[in-house]
């Protein structure tokens, strides 16, 4: 027999089942709040060689990320002042990169490389950060090394 | 030679495929007969496919480079270990690799149920072999490691000399295993929705599988972070690289579900979710091996080009259809039995866990695939890098400190305010004490403080746990104190185990905190006979050192460190020139010294003709308490493994006094 107390405990159970349904669904939100508004702070555009041309140094105070294979013979290292200078290149597009702080072991002419930095209005790419593919794990295709 | 190893996958795909749709038919009509054939063949299969895989490490240890495979990853001076480590390597190799160890997790799991679970095992066969049937697919059809180069050349390509390194013999197989392990306990989520026995039984049958494949994939992840910081020479562990995210998700969502299966068994509720939990976190290794393996998210152009990668996405695609179509079938039966009745209990507290773990999933998920969602959708790549990830992530996992600590100390179902605010008292002045102890050290920035006191206040509260209980078991028994811990822990394993290694976990954030706020980099140019003075540390450079051996040649960069006149070992960063690899640059040879917690770690960027070395020097404090954390770790789930103790009788003269359940 369903007695009018049972039903009314029933009701606030469901209530608070609601609640915390509710509770948990503005949890989430404002997980997804949080990382909308720092994507939005900290978003960087990746970028191709020819999109970054493209770009030139519009909005050169956003950092944007490039992405491009390491020209042979394009390498030079100033030791002393912990600086790399090489080109790298991708789908006919080259872009010299002006680099300083610690080099991946890889790094080397021929490797695929990602940077992060800013295209200077001296027409280099200033970068801060230097990262490379490590060859033996990928064996997707890489951009191409453009023929120029 | 004969070609044993295609032939054996060809056969072990043709096992598993039988395999899956015998068990399959035999369970729908009622066929023990199919039931049993199904289930001899998921034997077959896994026989065969280790066959192939003893084909493919036979062909690396007598280097035979007829095949493309063996060419591509060893050489002849390549030496027997990281031949035979190769295996595991390469693309197809480490698919290969992924389908031994699951054929072998499959095996056991099988045979450990031979006579249990009957009305389930047929369609967890089915699932686990369907799993080997689209990696055997993979691997006989799209990305063969027998793939042949006739003629053989002489000599291969060689392993390259970055990967020739101790860590990568275990850091791979142990992460490629970790995300593998994750289906068995799909499997059986998909047996207990085909079959509808979704009560305890499921959850019964996969808490060990569970717990294995958690302990697995977080050990595989740590290995990673140690082999990060001790070869690659950036001065970090962690670089929230897509490779790192895809392979840490499953592993956050694992953590999820092991709790939250907790208020399954004891409430009856959050059905519908830990099946959720489960599915997603197999679709997340999946995901992971793909992501691992392919390169997909790393470089710009490569998905189209990925060969292997329009199989995985349609794969997940039907994993995905598959188990969410079985899951809304029987979402009635999944009703819970109970609610939460209020805010202050531990079902509660394991809930909101939930809740920011799949908060944490979202945003690490989000992180790594914004550049394939945008590339879709507004034809531009936008990425987003480590500061993103540790802002979204940072409050976080704050937050899952925090409630480490809050949980132990609620009671189930609900939550007496009183008694629950006088169980809060000491862990809250013992963390108190400690922030005033950090407040003196001279940490006063609100972050790390924060952090750490959270870190004490999770001590405070397991501490006060572990003496509440030996105290309630001393109050009825004669025994010493220690001899009550241990009996403690015994007779409530899976509650201390849990409590070990939360432990660990906060070990390893303090660590973390330690190293993220507090870290120090210099870049120096020194010569011979120059010194330079670090954070507080004296290092005089002698001059180059150089060594020949019939591998390599190695560079060093002989460092002599002392402190407020104490000396310390001498370091020596170095470059490393591997024999057969001169066109390669050389690698790296870090330098790490651990002085009182803080790592003093070197790198030599370079050395001039002039004898010059340019050093970059890292002071990372605390790291060294992330890798102790392992050990604790694995400890704990080692607690939590063991098999429950008997009832035990005891015949009682009198009757004893209650005892509070909370006390216990």
């Amino acid at each position: 027999m369903d007695t009018g107390v049972g039903r009314e405990f029933r009701r606030r159970g469901v209530r608070r089942q609601r609640r915390f349904l509710v509770a948990g669904c503005v949890l989430l939100v404002g997980v997804a709040y949080l990382a909308f508004t720092v994507t939005k702070a900290s978003a960087v555009y990746y970028l191709t060689v020819p999109e970054l041309e493209a770009r030139g140094t519009s909005g050169a105070q956003r950092s944007v990320r490039v992405s491009g294979v390491v020209d042979a013979g394009s390498v030079e290292r100033d030791p002393s002042q912990f600086v790399t200078r090489f080109t790298a290149s991708d789908t006919g597009g080259t872009v010299p990169v002006i680099y300083k702080g610690p080099v991946p072991d890889i790094f080397q002419p021929g490797i695929q490389v990602v940077v992060e930095g800013r295209l200077g209005t001296d027409g280099i790419f200033h970068a801060d950060t230097l990262l490379t593919k490590c060859p033996a794990h990928f064996q997707a295709a890489t951009p191409v090394a453009g023929a120029r | 030679m004969t070609p044993l190893g295609p032939i054996a996958l060809l056969a072990a795909l043709v096992a598993a495929l039988y395999g899956a749709f015998a068990s399959i038919a035999g369970a729908r009509r009622g066929v023990s007969a199919f039931i049993v054939s199904g289930r001899r063949s998921a034997f077959a299969a896994c026989f065969f496919i280790l066959l192939g895989a003893a084909s493919l490490l036979y062909a690396l240890y007598t280097r035979d480079f007829s095949y493309a495979y063996v060419a591509q990853h060893t050489s002849l001076t390549t030496p027997w270990f990281y031949r035979l480590s190769s295996f595991y390597s390469g693309q197809q190799g480490s698919l290969l690799y992924w389908s031994t160890a699951l054929s072998i997790f499959a095996a056991v799991a099988l045979t450990q149920n031979r006579r249990r679970h009957s009305e389930l095992m047929p369609y967890v066969t089915a699932a686990i072999m369907g799993v080997e049937t689209f990696f055997l697919f993979i691997l006989v059809f799209v990305a063969s490691p027998f793939a042949r180069v006739l003629p053989a050349p002489a000599d291969g390509q060689g392993l390259n000399p970055l990967l020739q390194d101790p860590g990568m013999l275990i850091h791979p197989p142990m992460l490629l295993a970790g995300l593998m392990s994750w289906t068995i306990p799909f499997a059986f989520v998909v047996g207990a929705l085909a079959t509808g026995r979704l009560g305890e039984e499921w959850i019964q049958a996969t808490r060990r599988y569970a717990l294995v494949a958690w302990c697995i994939l977080g050990t595989g992840n740590l290995l990673g972070a140690w082999w990060s910081y001790h070869v690659l020479g950036w001065g970090g562990y962690w670089g929230w690289d897509p490779v790192e995210n895809a392979a840490i998700m499953p592993w956050f969502v694992g953590t999820a579900y092991l709790h939250s299966v907790m208020v399954q068994e004891r409430r009856g509720m959050l059905k519908v979710w830990n099946v959720g939990l489960l599915i997603l976190a197999f679709c997340l290794s999946i995901f992971g091996t793909f992501v691992v393996r392919s390169g997909i998210l790393t470089s710009v152009h490569s998905f189209a080009q990925s060969s292997i990668g329009p199989f995985f996405f349609v794969f997940l695609l039907l994993v995905l259809a598959l188990s969410v179509g079985l899951l809304y079938w029987r979402m009635p039966t999944l009703q819970s039995e109970n609610g939460i009745e209020s805010a202050m209990s531990r079902e509660a507290a394991f809930l909101l866990n939930n809740l920011l773990f799949i908060g944490l999933v979202f945003a690490i998920f989000w992180g790594t695939v914004l550049p394939l969602l945008t590339d879709a959708v507004r034809g531009v790549q936008i990425t987003v890098g480590a500061p993103f990830f540790n802002q979204v992530n940072g409050p976080i996992a704050l937050a899952l400190l925090l409630l480490m600590g809050i949980g132990p100390l609620l009671p189930w179902r609900r939550g007496d305010r009183q008694r629950v605010g006088q169980s809060f008292i000491a862990p809250v002045a013992g963390s108190a004490v400690c922030a005033c102890l950090l407040w003196l050290l001279g940490i006063r920035e609100i972050l790390p403080l924060g952090g750490l006191t959270a870190c004490a206040f999770v001590v405070s509260s397991i501490v006060v746990e572990f003496l509440n209980g030996v105290r309630a078991r001393r109050r009825h028994s004669s025994e010493g104190v220690v001899l009550a811990l241990g009996r403690l822990i015994r007779r409530n394993n899976r509650r201390y185990g849990g409590y070990v290694v939360h432990l660990a976990i906060v070990l390893i954030g303090v660590g973390i905190i330690g190293s993220s706020f507090y870290k120090t980099e210099d870049m120096v140019v020194l010569s011979p006979g120059q010194s330079a003075k670090v954070q507080g540390f004296n290092l005089s450079f002698g001059s180059l050192q150089r060594t020949a051996t019939p591998d390599a040649l190695t560079v060093a960069a002989p460092l002599s460190v002392t402190r407020d006149g104490t000396t310390y070992p001498t370091l020596y960063p170095s470059k490393v020139t591997h024999r057969n690899f001169e066109d390669q640059p050389p690698t790296t040879g870090v330098a790490i010294d651990t002085i009182q917690l803080n790592d003093l770690y070197v790198v030599l960027t370079d050395y001039g003709t002039d004898g010059r070395a340019s050093l970059l020097i890292w002071i990372n404090p605390l790291v060294s308490l992330i890798w102790a954390g392992g050990p604790l770790l694995l400890l704990g789930f080692l607690v939590c493994l063991w098999p429950e103790p008997r009832p035990r009788q005891r015949t009682v003269a009198a009757p004893l006094e209650p005892v509070m359940s909370h006390e216990l």
